[in-house]
């Protein structure tokens, strides 16, 4: 350690100035915290309300899955009847309009050879 | 850490924080009051984040740093302390008179500089300590500290 570093030690180590009343620095400080703590505990309430929503909304998808996992063999046999006669529809349908289209070529075809015969 | 442990450390390290930002300030005792509550209610509010109570002081100290660098960023001087050397006075009321030259030295250094210096010589902090709390490297402090006390000793030239 220098003698320069020594006396800016010396003058420096000596600061102790003049402070108004801990007291009222403390009682100013603490009426701030008590807006803190105010606040804090609206935090506090607001977070565990959207944890329970959370766990709330988890547990009723897991309940939900769950349920939906069981009834599939029980929606299988209701929707089944309704995807076979949906098919057998469409089937009916098809063949339909292809006669139908079938028979609009087949005409005029028919036609020319009858005139041909004659 | 409840709020009566914050209120036990904060009551122990009062008289430092406020003779720190005294000397921050120059001698503005009101302004460097109302930092030092700033400094503790951000304290109060992150008071989570501190692991270890061993290392409140040094914690607290940078949360202090921080928001008077954040002020001097805010507010622009009024009048500088520089006007108030060589006021004399007999009333022991107003004892702050005692340390004007002192403040004026501390008001032409950089605020980097007089962190440092303040830190060091008044509260005791050792250079690892000080970069710490101010955020840069042990040389540049010495650096800081090296400037510091140069310009400290051509201000205080009469006192040395």
């Amino acid at each position: 350690m220098n003698q320069e570093d020594k006396e800016i030690r010396e003058i420096l180590g000596a600061f102790a100035p003049d402070q108004s009343s801990e007291l009222d620095f403390m009682a100013r400080l603490q009426n701030r915290m008590d807006t803190v703590d105010v606040v804090k505990d609206q935090i506090a309430v607001e977070r565990r309300r959207n944890r329970r929503a959370i766990i709330i909304a988890a547990l009723s998808g897991c309940l939900v899955g769950i349920l939906l996992t069981l009834a599939i063999p029980l929606i299988i046999n209701v929707i089944k009847p309704i995807i076979l006669f949906s098919a057998m529809a469409a089937i009916t349908i098809g063949v339909s309009i292809g006669t139908y289209y079938l028979c609009r070529i087949l005409t005029p075809i028919g036609n020319l050879v009858k005139i041909k015969e004659l | 850490m409840n709020r009566q442990d914050f209120i036990h450390l904060t009551t122990k390290h009062l008289e430092d924080l406020r003779r720190t930002l005294t000397a921050l300030c120059c001698g503005d005792r009101m302004t460097a009051d109302d930092l030092a509550q700033d400094s503790l209610l951000k304290a109060y509010i992150q008071i989570d984040t501190l692991k270890d109570a061993e290392k409140f002081r040094p914690w607290l100290m940078r949360i202090a740093y921080t928001t008077f660098l954040n002020s001097r960023r805010a507010i622009k001087p009024m009048e500088s302390v520089d006007n108030a050397t060589g006021i004399m006075t007999d009333t022991p009321a107003d004892g702050s008179f005692h340390y004007q030259e002192l403040y004026a030295a501390l008001n032409r250094l950089t605020p980097m500089e007089r962190t440092s210096v303040t830190l060091y010589y008044i509260e005791g902090y050792s250079i690892k300590e000080v970069a710490e709390i101010i955020g840069v490297k042990p040389d540049a402090v010495k650096q800081h500290i090296y400037r510091g006390r140069q310009h400290l000793r051509t201000i205080l030239s009469s006192h040395l």
